[in-house]
């Protein structure tokens, strides 16, 4: 997916070799955003406003780990409005 | 040798007049005195730089054509230059100025299109180019309790500038001068994007610079008579947020300013940023033409 959107000409497995996403972004801070909207696509979530912050988008491990979060979030938020 | 190589130059010893003695006079000094003071040095200057005004009469008569005669593009490139000098002594100014006062001296027009794009929710990028009010509007868009940051370019990156400048003149000017403007925004800052959508998801307002290449993402389009590089990294956040695009003029200084928002531009719907981009990068360059053509003495980047 991210590959998807954000046009990489690099292989899967060479994200996963990254520690950190800046070295894929380079400079390009726009292309951060464009994965943003992605993600909220692909996992049907919301990242808040509060959320946008380089924090999270440091690295992979970190960007799964909040991405995992949010969809346990949303899963106890569907159960709730389910009862 | 370009200036960049250069140690020193003659602009910073202007640079660094301006910002030390001039600039703790100016803290001293009543108001009035410091705009009679940046009028004579206005005056001065534009006695001085003959060049400036020259290369200015030519980017007129350019931008212009043959509809205006060479006596009105003498007297604009003259405004031009007096005025180059009066903001930098006006921005001294603001910091002494309550957002009361300063209110009062604002005439403002078409924030009904401000406020009406702000009633779809999803953020307002307000386009714009270097006018002579652009710190007096931020000045008001804070004042009025607008959200607000405008996105700027770091002054210590300045490629023409001496390494005296880059060094240590252009970070004191940032520290002492920009910095207390509310959170300056640089182009430079990895994480631009993010604070430009984060502002957009809590339906602020976001201010683009149209007329300055801040961006990695440019095209180049013609402008004012000649070709001309445009920042659209601002127009992809626009397609993936849905923020509204405004318009706004703001021309004058803390004595006396007029703002004017337009309406909402209509941007055409594209599948991919590029496309967006390409359908609409136009209409907002001949939005920014109109803008100037209205009040070319006001266009600091003439």
């Amino acid at each position: 997916m991210m590959i998807h959107e954000l046009e990489l000409s690099i292989k899967p497995h060479e994200i996963l070799q990254t520690n950190r996403l800046d070295d894929l972004f380079g400079m390009d801070s726009i292309a951060i955003t464009e994965l943003v909207i992605g993600i909220e696509n692909e996992f049907a979530i919301t990242i808040p406003a509060e959320d946008l912050s380089p924090a999270i988008f440091q690295d992979l491990e970190t960007l799964t780990e909040y991405v995992r979060m949010r969809l346990e979030q949303k899963t106890v938020l569907d159960a709730e409005g389910g009862m | 040798m370009t200036s960049a190589g250069r140690f020193i130059s003659f602009r910073d010893i202007g640079i660094l007049f301006y910002l030390v003695p001039f600039r703790i006079a100016v803290s001293v000094l009543p108001v009035n005195a410091v705009r009679f003071l940046g009028s004579v040095l206005g005056y001065v200057y534009c006695a001085l730089a003959t060049g400036r005004k020259k290369r200015i009469r030519q980017r007129l008569r350019m931008a212009l054509g043959g509809a205006v005669s060479d006596s009105e593009i003498l007297a604009l490139s003259r405004r031009c230059v007096y005025r180059a000098v009066t903001c930098h002594v006006d921005a001294l100014i603001l910091h002494r100025i309550g957002s009361e006062a300063l209110l009062g001296k604002g005439q403002i027009t078409g924030l009904e299109y401000l406020d009406n794009a702000l009633l779809k929710g999803k953020g307002v990028m307000l386009v714009t180019g270097h006018f002579t009010g652009i710190k007096v509007a931020s000045r008001f868009l804070h004042a009025s309790g607008y959200p607000h940051f405008g996105v700027t370019k770091k002054r210590e990156d300045d490629h023409g500038a001496s390494q005296l400048e880059n060094r240590f003149l252009a970070p004191y000017w940032s520290k002492v001068i920009d910095r207390r403007r509310n959170e300056p925004v640089f182009v430079e800052d990895k994480d631009v994007g993010l604070k430009i959508m984060r502002r957009l998801r809590e339906n602020g307002v976001v201010m683009i610079f149209l007329d300055v290449p801040f961006s990695h993402h440019l095209v180049t389009r013609r402008f004012l008579g000649s070709a001309r590089a445009f920042p659209v990294g601002f127009l992809r956040l626009v397609h993936t947020t849905g923020a509204v695009v405004v318009p706004m003029v703001s021309v004058g200084d803390s004595s006396g300013f007029r703002i004017r928002f337009e309406e909402a531009v209509e941007l055409r719907q594209a599948d991919s940023g590029d496309e967006f981009v390409q359908k609409n990068i136009d209409i907002l360059v001949q939005i920014l033409e109109s803008q100037i053509l209205r009040d070319p003495s006001h266009w600091l980047f003439i």
